[in-house]
């Protein structure tokens, strides 16, 4: 496509949105005469006019939050209980898996964090214990979370 | 005390407001820089899980900049319109360096059992998103331009417009007509 009609297709699309939707059939018949493509154009354009209110109206934040985290190195070491974090696991917007030794034990076991608004919320903390029976059937030893 | 980089920031800023337009290319890979270095900084401060958005990054980049330099450069709006692409180039990298990670390994594993950790979706949607933009630019580069301040930068209808030297209402019909047309590229 031409940066052009780019420009005719938008200015269309512009003044069908500020007509109520049963008046824009004989709008666009006027608007776009014989030119098939351009009227197609508009028309997949305006089908999308509900779903694209939504978009992008909230920000990147769960790709942020996680990608923040990456580079956590000074929690690598902390003791939590009898815990030691030796490194991490897995990550993601909803929690974090760590690698840590079970000091009073002599094993290793995997940690999870979950962020806060998780913690809080009876339904996802029940998700969480349903996840919890799956990381055990791979063979890691023990399940634990714990309370920031 | 401030350290060479933001220094340079904020005489590329002082440039940039006095209308030296190669300013504006300059100051793209230091502000990447110095957002990713604020990023590892702050986040060595906080828990894990801690939610942070894009948004509070690029302000407290600013704040920084402006509270440790000259702080008469005029356009605040400026320099978030910056660090809007920056913080794009930022995530999109981190969501093209997740994907190629995704194949094997332990997160994976994970995701398949149970929706616990974050699925790929995010990376992939990101990925996604910045193809289209590109393909926006090609046609139109200020609806890019439109799209990437509000969306990765947080700035506001007026704040844009004062960027890019157009109207409020003309933001509006761009953002308006962008996510229509984005919208679209997505489904497909």
């Amino acid at each position: 496509m031409e940066a052009g009609k780019l420009k005719k297709i938008e200015e269309i699309c512009h003044a069908a949105l500020e007509i109520p939707p049963d008046e824009r059939e004989t709008f666009l018949t006027n608007a776009c005469g014989a030119d098939d493509d351009l009227r197609r154009e508009v028309e997949s354009l305006l089908s999308f006019e509900n779903s694209s209110e939504s978009f992008l109206e909230t920000p990147p934040e769960s790709l942020a939050a996680e990608m923040f985290v990456e580079n956590q190195t000074d929690f690598i070491g902390a003791e939590i209980k009898h815990y030691k974090i030796v490194k991490l696991l897995g990550k993601g917007g909803m929690g974090e898996v760590y690698l840590a030794e079970d000091t009073k034990l002599d094993r290793k076991v995997a940690l999870k964090f979950l962020p806060p608004e998780f913690a809080e919320d009876k339904n996802r903390l029940n998700r969480f214990f349903r996840a919890d029976e799956i990381f055990s059937e791979r063979r890691i030893h023990r399940r634990f979370a714990a309370d920031r | 005390m401030v350290d060479d980089s933001s220094h340079q920031i904020t005489l590329l800023l002082l440039d940039w407001s006095k209308g030296v337009e190669s300013a504006q290319n300059q100051l793209m890979p230091l502000v990447y820089e110095e957002l990713r270095r604020m990023a590892r900084h702050y986040v060595r401060k906080q828990s894990p899980g801690h939610t942070f958005q894009t948004t509070e990054l690029i302000h407290e980049a600013y704040l920084k900049l402006a509270d440790g330099g000259k702080q008469n450069w005029q356009n605040r709006s400026h320099f978030f319109g910056v660090a809007a692409r920056a913080m794009r180039h930022i995530l999109v990298d981190y969501a093209r360096a997740k994907h190629r990670q995704k194949r094997g390994g332990w997160q994976e594993k994970i995701t398949l059992a149970e929706d616990v950790l974050a699925s790929t979706s995010d990376s992939a949607e990101m990925i996604a998103l910045d193809e289209a933009l590109k393909e926006l630019a090609a046609l139109d580069k200020r609806k890019e331009q439109v799209v990437e301040m509000k969306f990765f930068g947080g700035l506001n209808t007026t704040e844009i417009a004062e960027v890019l030297k157009i109207s409020p209402e003309t933001v509006m019909r761009d953002w308006k007509f962008s996510k229509l047309w984005l919208s679209r590229e997505l489904a497909k």
